[in-house]
């Protein structure tokens, strides 16, 4: 009776090198049909990699893939199109100015002639209606949510009749309403036999779908096992190593000094909307010394701009903002950051740092202009400047391959290790945070919150904006509720229990969405 | 590296070149002596080229430092008639001057128009986000009839048989680069300004902000460094630059105002700034090249026979090879931001 369903796509020893360094070592990975097969690992295990060569962008230096037991060799993308399979990539590669039809229609024919758009959008509404997706075909995907065109991905390679799915980190991207509906499409995609990859570090989601995992850390196959019977604490040490296991879990629970003067305060701050931001209504909102609020809420819903008019980054059209009891509205950035306002930005690859800039250089964005980093005339003092980067990357655990590496080149995790540590050392007291941990590991996740927590022991004061709501839980000790524009409720940490809290605070963003 | 790739470029250029030769009679050996000789075998050569290699030299500087901020200044000929007319217009009243105070007077002059004309477009492109490099090259345009107006009316000499100006005062003459040369003195400033750039850009912290307005403008913003500032402020720079290259023709070469004063120095500075990888120093160093090339080739024509237009094919391939090997690092540049958003990590 337990016959196995047919394997898809297999890979057989797989390994990737970057130089010296192998990126895969000899994998092992058998996509059967029917099944979810859920790729667990934390950054810079090995998981791109591995996928992109699944889907031919990247060529391995040994091992190779089976098609239904077929040895197959995929020189470029198309051929693992050919193959049928497809992949929906963590940030949408659609093409923004285009309907949807049009980026189904996109490399689908080949040749002369018109592009029967409307036939197209017919099978695209009937696949459409069997999974449950509900998309406009004549919408232009500049208009849709980043779940909506996660949908028009799948639906474009479901159109091509891939067998094989492959999903990078989907959920990462989705507001918390919509991680279920996707969870159970790809459970039905599953069960119309087609054969679904997952990729992910987010262990509740996996144990939802999932028929089997695999663990993938440092390159290797740690671990390979049916969902069934799995235990998540083992799970998550298999992803991590032994590392992980030396810390507590978290710092949250101390003895705490009593709040000080409020350090950040808006005062009925309404800015206004521009584009990609949602506004601010009118928020009223305090933070004191040595305390850590939380602001709660779905993705864009004021987050934005509630830190970029703190940071100075747009302006307050009414109300007022201060900074220990100053009024900030009217002063240039340099002049927040000297009165110890310190911003980590959601956006770490366009705002809180210059990719192509080295890791010594990222950590001066804010002080190469001054003594000791540059002269009286203005020359840069390059050999204090990696001297310096040095010591910040042992200082702060940044793993590069030197002070001079580009920061393009390090994981997500490592990138905002650079942002911390210029940003939380020096005398930041008022430090505003946004979505800090987007796309992080356990570990990198863990650092950051290290890093706010022994901030606030030395007495500033942290804005913690995050649509995590259990990070907030953790970590904060007053959650407010931001909702469109406004905030609609304050939860104390304290006093709750936790589960109590986390209802009341789902509640406030239900009441007003 | 960029120099491998230049000698590579000039080498199949020179091949090219010689086909070119060949096809019109020519001995491809005596025609590249005659080039080079022309230009750098004697005193004479080089007056010539120092000549015209400050002009280039300037405006090669006012293309290079927006691209800096991957920004393309196109409007150096504009720059520089603004800076001539300036120069000629202060250059008039300074005939009791001293010469120092009547020189500086026309070298300040200069720089201002220059600065004033490129301000334009760069106010126009932080203000309503207009393309510079539409609105540099078509303010050329403008400058050219703002200068024929000025020569053929307000400014042009009495009796003059076509327009040009009056001679400016003998105070506002540019000393000889050395005792005797027909060059002018301004080609040392202009070195001397290439050196400072490329030192200011290289080593200094304005290089570095520079560096973070163009390749991330959003994080710029971030660290306090006002990207609309700097681009005003560098095309300003830019603009005085080229404003100083037509200061000096009309104080230190042509000693009047006419129509035509500008050559197409310009456009020989995109050219020197692209062989230059927006390096002010290796700018300079092709802009005394390129000078060079026109030198030689006027006297490649004198010793050879060889027709104009062979001469100027010539020169068209020499520059079309260096600069498409040489260019691949400002391509680079600008593709890179171009293109930044897709941009995949590795691993």
């Amino acid at each position: 009776m337990n016959v196995l369903p047919m394997i898809r796509l297999e890979a057989k020893d797989l390994t990737v090198k970057y130089g010296d360094f192998l990126a895969n070592d000899r994998v092992n990975l058998a996509l059967r049909a029917g099944e979810v097969h859920a790729v667990l690992g934390e950054n810079g295990a090995g998981k791109s990699t591995l996928m992109n060569v699944l889907i031919g962008l990247q060529q391995p230096s040994g091992g190779h893939l089976e098609r239904d037991g077929r040895e197959v060799r995929f020189a470029g993308p198309q051929d693992a199109t050919t193959a049928r399979i497809g992949m929906v990539h963590q940030h949408s590669m659609l093409v923004e100015q285009l309907s949807v039809v049009d980026n189904v229609a996109l490399g689908l024919e080949r040749g002369l002639g018109r592009v029967p758009l409307k036939r197209l959008s017919a099978e695209l509404s009937a696949i459409a209606d069997q999974y449950g997706f509900e998309v406009d075909p004549w919408a232009e995907v500049s208009t849709l949510s980043p779940g909506e065109r996660q949908r028009v991905e799948i639906l474009k390679l479901l159109h091509r009749q891939a067998e094989v799915l492959i999903l990078d980190e989907p959920t990462s991207v989705l507001a918390p309403q919509e991680v279920r509906p996707l969870l159970h499409a790809l459970r039905r995609l599953a069960d119309g036999g087609r054969s679904v990859v997952l990729i992910t570090h987010k262990l509740a989601e996996v144990a939802e779908v999932a028929d089997c995992i695999t663990v993938l850390r440092a390159g290797r196959v740690v671990l390979q096992r049916p969902m069934q019977g799995a235990d998540a604490t083992e799970l998550a040490h298999c992803m991590v190593g032994s590392e992980a296991q030396a810390k507590p879990q978290t710092e949250g629970s101390e003895i705490r000094v009593p709040f000080g003067e409020p350090v950040i305060a808006y005062e009925g701050v309404k800015v206004a909307a521009a584009a990609g931001r949602a506004p601010l209504e009118g928020v009223d909102l305090t933070v004191r010394a040595g305390e850590i609020v939380g602001v709660a809420g779905v993705d864009g819903n004021g987050q934005q701009a509630l830190a970029d008019c703190l940071a100075g980054l747009s302006s307050v059209t009414q109300g007022r903002l201060a900074l220990h009891g100053q009024d900030v509205r009217k002063l240039s950035v340099r002049v927040r950051r000297q009165l110890g306002l310190a911003y980590i930005p959601e956006d770490r690859h366009h705002t809180g740092l210059v990719l192509d800039l080295s890791v010594a250089d990222n950590l001066r964005l804010h002080d190469y202009r001054r003594r000791p980093w540059a002269s009286l005339l203005g020359r840069l003092n390059r050999k204090g400047i990696l001297a310096a980067g040095r010591e910040a990357m042992q200082a702060h655990d940044i793993r590069a391959r030197s002070a001079s590496q580009q920061a393009r080149w390090l994981s997500g995790g490592n990138q905002q290790k650079i942002v911390l540590a210029r940003e939380l050392t020096g005398a930041a007291r008022a430090i505003v945070v946004s979505q800090p941990c987007k796309g992080l590991d356990l570990l990198s996740t863990r650092a950051v919150h290290d890093a706010l927590q022994a901030q606030r022991r030395k007495g500033a004061g942290v804005l913690y904006i995050s649509t995590e709501l259990e990070h907030l839980l953790d970590q904060c000790d007053r959650i407010a509720v931001l909702s469109r524009g406004r905030i609609v409720g304050e939860v104390h940490c304290t006093g709750h229990n936790r589960a109590d809290a986390h209802a009341r605070i789902g509640e406030l963003m239900a009441g007003a969405k | 590296m960029t120099a491998v790739r230049i000698v590579m470029g000039l080498a199949l250029a020179l091949f090219l070149g010689s086909g070119l030769i060949l096809l019109g009679d020519g001995n491809v050996l005596a025609v590249y002596q005659a080039l080079l000789v022309g230009a750098f075998g004697d005193q004479h050569g080089w007056d010539a080229v120092l000549i015209k290699a400050c002009p280039i030299l300037l405006a090669s500087l006012a293309v290079a430092l927006p691209l800096r901020l991957a920004l393309f200044n196109l409007g150096g000929e504009g720059q520089i008639a603004m800076g001539g007319l300036f120069a000629t217009v202060v250059g008039l009243q300074m005939e009791q001057a001293s010469p120092v105070v009547a020189i500086a007077a026309c070298v300040i002059a200069g720089s201002i128009g220059g600065a004033l004309w490129a301000s334009i477009a760069a106010a126009m492109k932080v203000m309503r986000g207009v393309n510079e490099v539409i609105s540099t090259l078509l303010l050329n345009y403008v400058a050219a009839a703002v200068l024929s107006w000025a020569v053929s009316g307000p400014l042009m000499a009495p009796d003059a048989p076509y327009p040009y100006s009056q001679e400016l005062p003998d105070s506002t003459w540019l000393p000889s680069a050395f005792e005797g040369w027909g060059a002018h003195a301004g080609i040392w400033l202009a070195i001397g300004l290439a050196v400072t750039l490329q030192w200011v850009y290289s080593q200094g912290s304005v290089g570095m902000s520079a560096r973070i307005v163009a390749m991330s403008p959003q994080t710029a913003r971030y660290s306090g460094l006002s990207p609309t500032r700097q681009t005003l402020g560098t095309f300003a720079l830019a603009g005085a630059c080229a404003g100083l290259a037509g200061a000096f023709e009309v104080i230190g070469v042509k000693y009047q105002l006419f129509q035509s004063f500008v050559g197409s120095f310009g456009y020989d500075g995109v050219i020197a700034a692209m062989l230059g990888a927006a390096q002010p120093a290796a700018a300079a160093v092709a802009s005394i090249f390129l000078a060079g090339l026109k030198v030689g080739a006027n006297a490649m024509q004198r010793a050879t026979g060889l027709s104009v237009s062979l001469v100027e094919a010539l020169q068209g391939v020499i520059i079309l090879c260096i600069t498409i090997s040489a260019a691949f690092p400002v391509i680079r540049l600008t593709w890179l931001r171009l293109r930044q958003p897709q941009l995949k990590e590795a691993v």
